[in-house]
């Protein structure tokens, strides 16, 4: 070890030479405080012995010119002093010193504070050898993680969030805390959102959002109703996930044409949908384990039903909100967050009639911020606030329409498919039918509106058809849920009753037709009788809808056949031979 | 020497510290005391010079450090005598400085001759 000893006394500093250099120490000596301070800089010792009473510069002005000038290297420094005092010996450590021992000069003492000072030292090395490594892997892993993160905002991407009638609050990083946000146009012009949650943080909670949300987009391209997504998920899910990881997750579906939302609710705080000309708040429950947990053949979904249009507002949470903390270690818990809503509600009301323009995520976050006293709390929040979306995409996906080179796949084609009994209740044709037809590229563009046709009809055939029901329940306060949980039981305990379904495109000189043939064992219905001009707020809706997209519409067989043709057109430029 | 003897110390020179100065001092002990001899008497005329100019600053430092320097190398009574100079000096007790320096500059011939016993011995 390099010592270095400043003394102005010759015979002080001769015995303290040869007591270091008999435990095997280099030394360099100075004689006075001056030449101690250059020699420091000169050899940078490992520990310095420093006489107090120096005539020049004395050992506390030594010591505080070479003390803290290299924070990453610790040199500890020993005063050497005959004073008593205990202010003297006090002012030894506050001028940078760490230590004294007093003369005469003793072998023993010296010898043990020089063996305890270069263990501390070697600790400090340590530390400082492992905190460079610790900061080498932080700034190694903040990289992957900016890089990963730009990884999966590209898989799982925002979609459709940054719409008009969507509100959120989500940190940046927020996929290595688990939360995820997603939002898609669906094919029939509504929107359909998901705020998942996996626990855990990091990687492993980030790893889980790529399948989730490649599923979410493809799935819901292709038309696939909220129950088929989360089976695709929660399988996929329960493969890849380890024990112990899962996601929890709120998913919706905003029907634009019907005015109605399906939503299911599986382990994330309640959601809520808020009524803003009345104050209603309808709370959405979790009603499911968590996606990943449970098996996929004990694994089944119900979306409840609700009436939601112009004057209602969804709003969902992660649980990162209700476990924000106070001081006091309380929680932010629901009851805030539903007294928060209604005093919003108040507000708005007095400011302003009508839907409300205000943005209730900002509002919330400003709250828990308020709360917890702590402005970094707000990172960990992420929150979704929906309104109503005034758009209806109908004739969409001009860019991909403009792609396309040559007629392709099933342009002149037919297929059949009949569903009887069970299937009726486990099985959605339309995703099926749809990607068949879809196979001629030339469609592309009318996908939203082969969609519509399609669910509409089948719809029909099941709803009105098999199962009988009068799209009046849909009416009254209860009506959604009341139809729906009609629809959900009737369709359990069906055991005949079928829906075939049939389409036959054929090309034309200028494009194509394609006739849909809808055929249900009911016992027929007159679409006449429908009275569009008696308030039937929902019944009404998808006959005119129908009747505005196809060429025509005919009812055959008393009402049990319904045959629609769809007819399109080549685009200007594209090849039609 | 009679083993008890050992543990006497000499008021003059502290013979446990010169045992243990030839433990740390190895072949070095002889010069340890020559330097200091050599250093005590440039510091005595230091001294008395500053005595004489009743110079209390210089006096008490001087006086200081040579106190130091003799309870390294136990020095006891030179040592002794140096600790009344340097109070007396801090206390600017002007009076008692000449008789203290006479009776450091005696303590130290009597030292001078034990050491060079000590060390022809």
């Amino acid at each position: 070890m390099k010592i270095l000893i400043a003394d102005d006394n010759r015979v002080e500093r001769f015995i303290l030479l040869k007591v270091l250099e008999q435990c095997g120490h280099e030394v360099i000596q100075a004689e006075t405080g001056r030449e101690a301070i250059q020699l420091f800089f000169e050899h940078r010792p490992a520990l310095v012995f420093l006489d107090v009473l120096m005539p020049d510069v004395d050992g506390y002005e030594v010591a505080a010119a070479i003390s803290g000038n290299d924070r990453s290297h610790w040199v500890p420094i020993i005063f050497l002093t005959s004073l008593t005092e205990a202010s003297d010996l006090a002012k030894c450590i506050e001028c940078g010193g760490d230590d004294f021992v007093s003369k005469p000069i003793n072998r023993i003492i010296i010898k043990a504070k020089v063996d305890a000072f270069s263990r501390i030292s070697k600790l400090y090395e340590t530390i400082e050898v492992q905190k460079n490594e610790i900061e080498f892997h932080n700034e190694h892993l903040i990289k992957e993680q900016e890089a990963a993160k730009r990884i999966f905002n590209n898989i799982a991407h925002r979609g459709c969030l940054d719409s008009d009638n969507i509100n959120y609050h989500l940190s940046p990083m927020s996929i290595f805390n688990g939360d995820l946000l997603l939002a898609a146009e669906t094919p029939m012009g509504g929107t359909r959102l998901m705020l998942a949650d996996f626990t855990g943080h990091g990687l492993p909670a980030a790893m889980g959002a790529l399948p989730t949300s490649e599923i979410f987009y493809s799935m819901t391209r292709k038309g696939f109703a909220i129950s088929d997504v989360m089976t695709e998920m929660n399988t996929r899910l329960h493969e890849v996930l380890p024990r112990g990881i899962f996601c929890c997750v709120v998913i919706a579906d905003i029907d634009a044409v019907y005015e109605q939302i399906s939503l299911w609710n599986a382990g994330l705080p309640q959601a809520f949908i808020i009524n803003q000309n009345d104050g209603e708040i309808k709370s959405i429950q979790s009603s499911h384990l968590p996606l990943g947990v449970q098996s996929p053949e004990k694994f089944s979904v119900e979306p409840q039903v609700l009436a939601f249009g112009e004057k209602h507002k969804l709003l969902a949470v992660t649980d990162g909100i209700i476990e924000s903390t106070n001081r006091n270690d309380e929680m932010f818990g629901e009851e805030r967050i539903l007294d928060y809503i209604k005093k919003d509600l108040e507000l708005s009301r007095l400011s302003q009639p009508g839907p409300s323009q205000r943005n209730m995520c900002d509002g919330l976050v400003d709250k828990v911020v308020a709360f917890t006293n702590n402005a970094a709390q707000g990172d960990d929040l992420s929150l979704l606030e929906v309104s109503f979306p005034h758009h209806q995409k109908m004739d969409d996906n001009l860019l991909e329409g403009r792609q396309m080179t040559a007629l392709t796949g099933t342009l002149d084609s037919s297929l059949s498919l009949s569903l009887r009994g069970k299937s009726l209740a486990r099985f959605d044709p339309i995703p099926l039918l749809l990607q068949t037809i879809l196979e001629c590229r030339e469609l592309t563009p009318h996908r939203s509106r082969i969609f519509t046709i399609l669910s509409e009809l089948y719809n029909n055939a099941v709803e009105h058809g098999v199962l009988g029901l009068d799209s009046k329940i849909k009416n009254g306060p209860q009506g959604f849920s009341n139809y729906y949980r009609l629809r959900h039981e009737l369709l359990e305990s069906l055991s005949d009753g079928q829906v075939t379904l049939k389409f036959d495109h054929r090309p034309l000189a200028d494009g194509g037709e394609i006739i849909f043939d809808v055929v249900d064992s009911g016992t027929g219905f007159d679409v006449k009788k429908i009275d569009f001009s008696q308030g039937d707020e929902y019944s009404g809706r998808g006959l005119p809808l129908l009747l505005s997209l196809c060429d025509s519409l005919e009812q055959l067989e008393g009402g049990r056949h319904v045959r629609a043709t769809y007819r399109w057109f080549a685009r200007a430029g594209s090849s039609s031979n | 020497m009679p083993a008890k003897n050992q543990f006497i110390s000499s008021p003059i020179l502290d013979s446990n510290i010169v045992v243990e100065l030839k433990i740390i001092m190895e072949n070095e002990f002889e010069n340890l005391y020559l330097t200091y001899l050599t250093d005590s008497e440039d510091k005595l005329q230091s001294l008395a010079s500053a005595v004489e100019a009743l110079d209390a600053k210089t006096t008490r430092l001087i006086a200081h450090s040579l106190k130091g320097s003799s309870q390294n190398v136990g020095a006891v009574a030179v040592s002794a005598n140096c600790e009344l100079l340097e109070n007396a000096a801090r206390e600017g007790d002007i009076d008692a400085w000449h008789g203290l320096l006479a009776q450091i500059e005696n303590t130290f011939i009597s030292l001078k001759q034990e050491i060079i016993d000590e060390l022809l011995s």
